[in-house]
């Protein structure tokens, strides 16, 4: 099925991986570091790297599947591989995943504003105020969503590793982390699932877009350093947390960072820097939510006669009424993400899978060399 | 056409953003009472109460001699109010405050005594629960909390004396700063307990609240007048509201219903259990490395009449604990380094001898301030301030989880070991002092 699709979609590589690695480090920042020290404790920091490696693996096992892609998208090419009826229900459960992560990334957002600064704004104020946004850049295209990585990126990046632990966090305590492992693996691998379907929902991002990227032979470099720069932050916020509340306090807190954010000043006398960091962390936030939204739109206008465009609109229509809706909300969000994550990573696991081997079975003599995949044009 | 709906729809998200957002969170700052510090105290009957120190930013943006030459020179309100929560007390404070209470600047909590030694793990969820408190706020326990909030020396406000004194804490190192985040921390560690700022240097005080109209007086406000019953204590008032100015024209010789005198508190869990003042305090800050700044005193070298007073430069202090048949028991070695400050006697920095002996008698100092203080934690208020347990449960975790439930009876019986190394680095200006003509 061919897309119907607006000019200058495409970015580049470099591009992609500084989009994927900014909205993980902003969902990662908001509310996993609750998710992995509520179980983890002072191992947090090992769960967020066994995390991390292991979507660095899933993204290798990606990276071989999208190359397969070609100039298609996960929608043409499911389509090609499963037939219309078989491939369409491949990719509206995708699609589903990804508006529903566009969705639990604004409402955390919105819930966490609400909680933090506007206690008496109605919630469908704020949940339409915070989709529009995302759904608007979503609507732009890709090539703004890359654009805009850059500048979020280096803000993030300023924000959580320069600042956490260079300007002060005064009361860290880095043998708070110690001792390594006391209560074994099990609280550790428990802990891993919650963090990793983030990561693999943005990694699955790249399913949509990677007929729109440039040098697409660097897809595999690219994925992994979105993994690993998200990974690394999510490392270093976990030690930080579990240094200044220690593992018990910090277990309880709802965002963490966000209430490491209201400890730090600067040398004691410039303070409210939860006023700088918030102002960052809404933009990424709605960078995430906008390129998880434009994601579903590709692979809903990849099977459907839409234009990418007016999926962007139909999904954010989808995600304003859900946003609108009072529940589910912040609290049950996080009990969601702990029961679902390890179905919806093994369900994203089986979707590709299955199709490659699908594809291996019916189409065996199809493959798609690195050359061939990076002498691909911008699409128009 | 393409080219217009761009803007347009910017512009529609930016009217939605401005007219929406914050409309029903906007509050005029003219609108707020912004209260400084928050004191807890329980009364005869054993009744919370909650006292705020409601700020009045027009007097203060005058100054307090100005604004009293224009007849507004009450600097702060005491609000008080009996509490089952705090979000009822407030509400009922808001019934006669015109205006609404704002806790962003709140900058420390102060528990009363009795309040503390009842516990106040209570009072504790509203503070780590709203947003709009900050946990870097400090915790501190006085004799009575809005005894302490009436009492403005130097500083106009009361809440700002007892800031003032934890912020030059390390000037002397006999307390430290203990924030809500600590506190927490401690709290729901297991081997550590909770420390807090502990003001002394008053009575202990209990509070009987009895609303009889509202009275003002000069330099402080407060809306409910704080009485003890009579018969019990020769002073009919307790803590009376003090005029700062009172205190300048002093002649700023310790007062003991007035001077604060700042030191640490001591919990077991969530009950206060005791204070460690003056160089108790200081022998625990050196046994866990916050010593910032401060003065030792050691005989002079040559004569027993004399006087070496040196200063710390910088200390660190490392535990290390041991598990072997004769059992559990806790090393610290603690490294201190000290420039020569002043003497009484003249005294020669040149010579080695005097150099090694002014570094032996600083360690002894400092191994006798921290067993005094230990002995008096371990064996007179069995709370581990220090952290041992949290150490143990570190180096040895496996034996940690086969002792944990019984850490508080094993504390006092833990035998601690100590060793100090101290250094002279400087003598100042002066290498060899002539003796007098």
């Amino acid at each position: 099925m061919r897309v119907r699709q607006q000019g200058h979609q495409a970015i580049s590589a470099r591009q992609l991986w500084l989009l994927i690695a900014a909205s993980r480090v902003a969902v990662i920042t908001a509310t996993l570091p609750v998710l992995t020290t509520g179980r983890a404790g002072r191992d947090a920091w090992i769960a967020s790297l066994l995390m991390t490696l292991a979507a660095v693996i899933f993204s290798v096992l990606l990276a071989s599947f999208v190359r397969r892609l070609g100039r298609q998208s996960f929608a043409e090419y499911s389509l090609d591989v499963w037939g219309a009826w078989l491939g369409r229900a491949m990719t509206l459960g995708l699609c589903g995943i990804l508006l529903a992560g566009a969705f639990a990334q604004l409402r955390t957002f919105t819930d966490l504003i609400t909680v933090t600064a506007l206690p008496n704004t109605p919630d469908w104020t704020l949940s339409i105020i915070a989709v529009l946004p995302p759904t608007f850049v979503a609507w732009r295209g890709l090539d703004g969503l890359g654009r805009s990585a850059e500048i979020v990126i280096t803000l993030l990046a300023l924000t959580f590793v320069v600042i956490f632990p260079l300007v002060s966090v005064p009361e860290l305590e880095w043998r708070w982390i110690l001792p390594v492992m006391e209560h074994g693996l099990s609280p550790i691998l428990s802990s891993i699932p919650v963090g990793l379907v983030w990561f693999l929902a943005f990694s699955l991002t790249a399913l949509a877009a990677y007929p729109h990227v440039d040098q697409r032979q660097r897809i595999l470099p690219t994925l992994i350093m979105g993994n690993v720069v998200a990974g690394a932050v999510l490392v270093l916020v976990s030690i930080v947390v579990v240094g200044q509340f220690g593992p018990a306090e910090a277990a309880k807190l709802l965002s963490p960072v966000y209430s490491l954010v209201k400890n730090l000043q600067i040398g004691g006398i410039v303070r409210r820097m939860e006023i700088l960091v918030v102002a960052i962390w809404v933009p990424a936030a709605g960078l995430a939510g906008a390129f998880l939204l434009w994601a579903a739109a590709r692979l809903l206008a990849g099977i459907t006669s839409l234009q990418i465009r007016h999926a962007v609109l139909l999904g954010g229509a989808i995600v304003v009424v859900a946003a609108a809706l009072p529940h589910p909300n912040l609290f049950e969000l996080v009990t969601w993400q702990t029961r679902l994550a390890l179905p919806l990573i093994l369900a994203i696991l089986a979707v590709i899978i299955s199709t490659w081997a699908m594809d291996l079975i019916r189409r065996p003599g199809r493959h798609t060399s690195r050359r061939s995949a990076g002498g691909a044009s911008r699409e128009k | 056409m393409r080219s217009k709906r761009a803007p347009a729809a910017l512009a529609l998200l930016v009217v939605l953003a401005v007219t929406c957002a914050g409309c029903w969170d906007q509050r005029e700052i003219s609108d707020l009472a912004i209260i400084g510090a928050l004191g807890l105290d329980v009364d005869l009957n054993g009744m919370p109460i909650l006292g705020a120190e409601i700020l009045n930013p027009a007097a203060l943006a005058r100054g307090v001699t100005e604004a009293g030459a224009a007849g507004e020179s009450i600097v702060a309100w005491m609000m008080l109010e009996p509490m089952a929560s705090y979000t009822q007390a407030f509400e009922q404070i808001s019934r006669r405050l015109p205006r609404i209470p704002y806790l962003g600047h709140v900058n420390m909590v102060i528990f009363g005594r009795r309040a503390a030694e009842a516990g106040v793990g209570p009072w504790l969820d509203f503070l780590a629960r709203t947003d709009i408190i900050r946990r870097s706020i400090y915790m501190s326990v006085c004799d009575t909390a809005t005894g302490l909030l009436q009492r403005p020396y130097i500083e106009d406000i009361p809440s700002l004396t007892l800031d003032g004194l934890a912020r030059t804490t390390g000037t002397n190192s006999m307390s430290r700063i203990v924030t809500l985040n600590e506190f927490l921390r401690r709290l729901a560690e297991p081997g550590i307990e909770p420390i807090a700022m502990h003001t002394v240097g008053r009575p202990t005080y209990d509070i009987y609240v009895a609303r009889e109209g509202t009275r003002s007086v000069q330099a402080i406000g407060q809306d409910g007048e704080i009485k003890r019953p009579s018969g019990e204590d020769p002073r009919s008032e307790v803590d009376p509201p003090v005029d700062p100015r009172q205190n300048l024209q002093g002649s700023g010789l310790p007062q003991p219903e007035q001077t604060v005198f700042i030191g640490l508190s001591v919990f077991r869990g969530e009950q206060f259990v005791g204070a460690i003042d003056g160089l108790e305090a200081r022998g625990f800050l050196w046994a866990t490395g916050g010593i910032t700044q401060t003065a030792i005193a050691v005989q002079h070298p040559g004569h027993p009449d004399g006087k070496v007073i040196m200063h710390s430069i910088n200390s660190d202090c490392n535990y290390r604990p041991r598990l072997d048949e004769t059992g559990l028991r806790m090393e610290l070695r603690i490294k201190a380094t000290f420039r020569v400050e002043e003497t009484t006697l003249p005294l020669d920095l040149t010579d080695r001898d005097v150099i090694r002996y002014l570094e032996e008698a600083a360690a002894q100092v400092i191994m006798d301030e921290m067993q005094q203080t230990l002995d008096k934690v371990q064996l007179e208020y069995r709370s581990d301030i220090y952290g041992f347990g949290a150490e143990i449960h570190r180096r040895f975790p496996r034996h940690w989880r086969q002792i944990v439930d019984d850490w508080g009876e094993l504390f006092p019986q833990l035998p601690v070991t100590m060793k100090a190394k101290a250094t002279v680095r400087t003598g100042g200006l002066i290498l060899r002092a002539a003796p007098p003509k």
